[in-house]
């Protein structure tokens, strides 16, 4: 049983007004519990479907509904509150802030979403100790490898317990056995009636991929 | 976001940005300083001269009856007393020479008055009791004259009549005049020949003049002379209201330099910060919970500069800065909230920027 269902509806999106239109109205369904690679030449909008669907950027017509209703046009501050509390994001180089501790970057999801400050720092922990990082927790990204810091931001897409998780190029800057790693991970996660998708050309993540949606 | 986590992740923030806080930090104290040491100095100079401008001499006016004029009299100073611009009126004869009665006439002489009116308020007593009418207070001056141990003797006129000393004073500032002799209370009858009025402030010192001059309705200018500080209390309220503008000026003056210094050091550091920013953006944060983050995060920077500023200058003590908490402690929460303010431009710059852009990877 899927936990939320994501789609996009006669999708048509543009940078610049003239600007060369992506999609072409494009109609697509993301199977909760599935691992959906999207895919394409580069310059196709893999990424910026992802941020489409992130309600990050607007599209130019069409609508991204979420259980069904059109959440693309909805003011700034609901977007963000969905983002917040419904999306998990992971970053082709994980994006955690040097300068914090890796119990922070997890925590800080949680942070927009208004959870209780004494349950985000535990489920912080936990999701630290479920990913095999626990012991690093009071490290910071600089103390730890790529594959690692990949599974921290993994860690914060979780955070809020989303219901879709959207990753770009999750596995762009490692090697193939922490690549591998990580995709199980995604695997699992889609496991929990997740939508997971993932903006790729990478092979290997097409082959673990349980959908595809060619650009 | 929860007002807790909010404050909680601006200072986190702002101590993780150590260059950009130290530049706040640095930039806050300066300004603080500089506001307390020019217009916080003025502030502090304005009030010393309020205080002396305004002094209760400042206030007071006499009225004297000319030519034997008998127009003060116990009446007319009860209405005057009832004046909304009057707040101490005391009535007196001329002064009269008096002797200690146990010395009699060749010893040393003081002035006596007899007075009617607020004594209570124009002197204060130090020894003895207040008079009943025929009675009197003496001054401490003029008691040292007259060599009494005690508020005990007796004053004598030199028609020879002698008046009861009951307790000693000292006269208010306004009517130090009266510390040189012996304050009689008036008996029926006794003639009255002019009426000092102390005027609730320096304001009302124009209306105490002509409401006292309406009650005692003179005849004519040759009745009556007036000595007031009325000139001088319109030049002081004058003089106070241009000194506070220059205060005034000189602080926004200040604030406004370091207002716009910190805006832009802020707004450097978001667009040093743009992916940081992005990042939070992209995970869900508000607009209105960025702003407040970039904004409590340079007030989180400012805060330890203020202090210090604030701290070295009552520390540095009154011989160099002549300014009280009372003025260093408001201008370090101006200086603070100017911070605030300044980091509000910036903060919408990073809150309107848009995050795929600064996040997207090519």
């Amino acid at each position: 049983m899927g936990r939320a269902s994501l789609a996009v509806q006669d999708l048509r999106f543009h940078y610049r007004r003239g600007g060369e239109e992506l999609y072409q109205g494009l109609d697509a369904t993301f199977t909760p519990g599935a691992v959906t690679a999207i895919t394409g030449a580069s310059g196709r909008g893999k990424s910026t479907l992802l941020y489409l669907l992130g309600l990050l950027l607007s599209p130019s017509a069409g609508q991204v509904l979420l259980d069904g209703q059109d959440v693309s046009a909805a003011p700034d501050a609901e977007r963000s509150a969905l983002r917040a509390r419904r999306f998990g994001f992971v970053f082709q180089d994980s994006e955690l802030d040097p300068t914090r501790t890796l119990l922070d970057s997890v925590s800080e999801v949680g942070l927009y979403s208004g959870m209780p400050a004494g349950a985000l720092r535990g489920r912080a922990r936990q999701l630290l100790e479920r990913f095999g990082l626990g012991h690093r927790a009071d490290h910071r990204p600089g103390q730890i490898s790529g594959g690692q810091a990949q599974r921290v931001a993994l860690c914060r897409a979780l955070m809020n317990d989303p219901d879709i998780v959207l990753a770009d190029e999750p596995t762009g800057n490692l090697d193939p056995d922490n690549a591998d790693l990580v995709l199980d991970q995604l695997t699992e996660i889609a496991g929990d009636g997740r939508c997971v998708l993932i903006a790729t050309h990478d092979p290997q993540v097409l082959s673990r991929s349980t959908e595809e949606l060619v650009l | 976001m929860r007002i807790g986590s909010l404050l909680r992740e601006a200072v986190m923030s702002a101590l993780a940005a150590r260059a950009s806080s130290a530049l706040v930090m640095v930039v806050a104290a300066a300004m603080c300083l500089a506001a307390i040491l020019t217009a916080g100095q003025a502030e502090a100079s304005r009030s010393t001269i309020h205080d002396q401008l305004t002094s209760d001499t400042s206030r007071l006016l006499t009225v004297s009856a000319l030519r034997g004029a008998g127009f003060i009299t116990p009446a007319t100073v009860g209405v005057i007393q009832g004046l909304d611009s009057t707040d101490v009126v005391l009535a007196r004869t001329p002064a009269t020479d008096v002797v200690n009665a146990a010395t009699g006439p060749g010893g040393p002489v003081v002035p006596l008055w007899e007075v009617h009116g607020d004594l209570d308020s124009a002197v204060t007593l130090l020894s003895g009791r207040w008079p009943q009418p025929g009675e009197a207070l003496i001054s401490e001056t003029a008691r040292t004259t007259f060599g009494l141990a005690g508020p005990a003797g007796a004053a004598q006129l030199s028609e020879g009549r002698q008046i009861p000393i009951v307790g000693t004073f000292r006269a208010a500032p306004a009517f130090t005049v009266l510390d040189a002799g012996i304050l009689a209370v008036s008996r029926p009858g006794t003639p009255l020949a002019s009426v000092d009025v102390l005027a609730t402030s320096l304001a009302d010192v124009e209306a105490a003049q002509a409401g006292t001059l309406d009650v005692l309705a003179p005849s004519g200018p040759q009745q009556v002379s007036v000595d007031s500080q009325l000139g001088a209390a319109r030049t002081a309220m004058e003089l106070d209201a241009q000194l506070a503008e220059t205060s005034r000026t000189l602080l926004i003056t200040v604030l406004g330099i370091g207002l716009l210094l910190v805006c832009a050091v802020v707004l450097a550091d978001v667009l040093i910060r743009a992916r940081d920013l992005g990042r939070r953006r992209t995970l869900g944060i508000t607009r209105t919970d960025l702003v407040a983050m970039v904004s409590l995060r340079a007030g989180a920077a400012a805060v330890p500069g203020i202090v210090v500023a604030v701290g070295v200058t009552l520390a540095l003590g009154k011989d160099i800065v002549d300014v009280s908490p009372l003025v260093a402690l408001p201008i370090g929460l101006l200086t603070l909230d100017a911070v605030l303010l300044a980091a509000i431009p910036p903060a919408l710059v990073a809150a309107f920027r848009d995050p795929v852009r600064v996040m997207r990877v090519a």
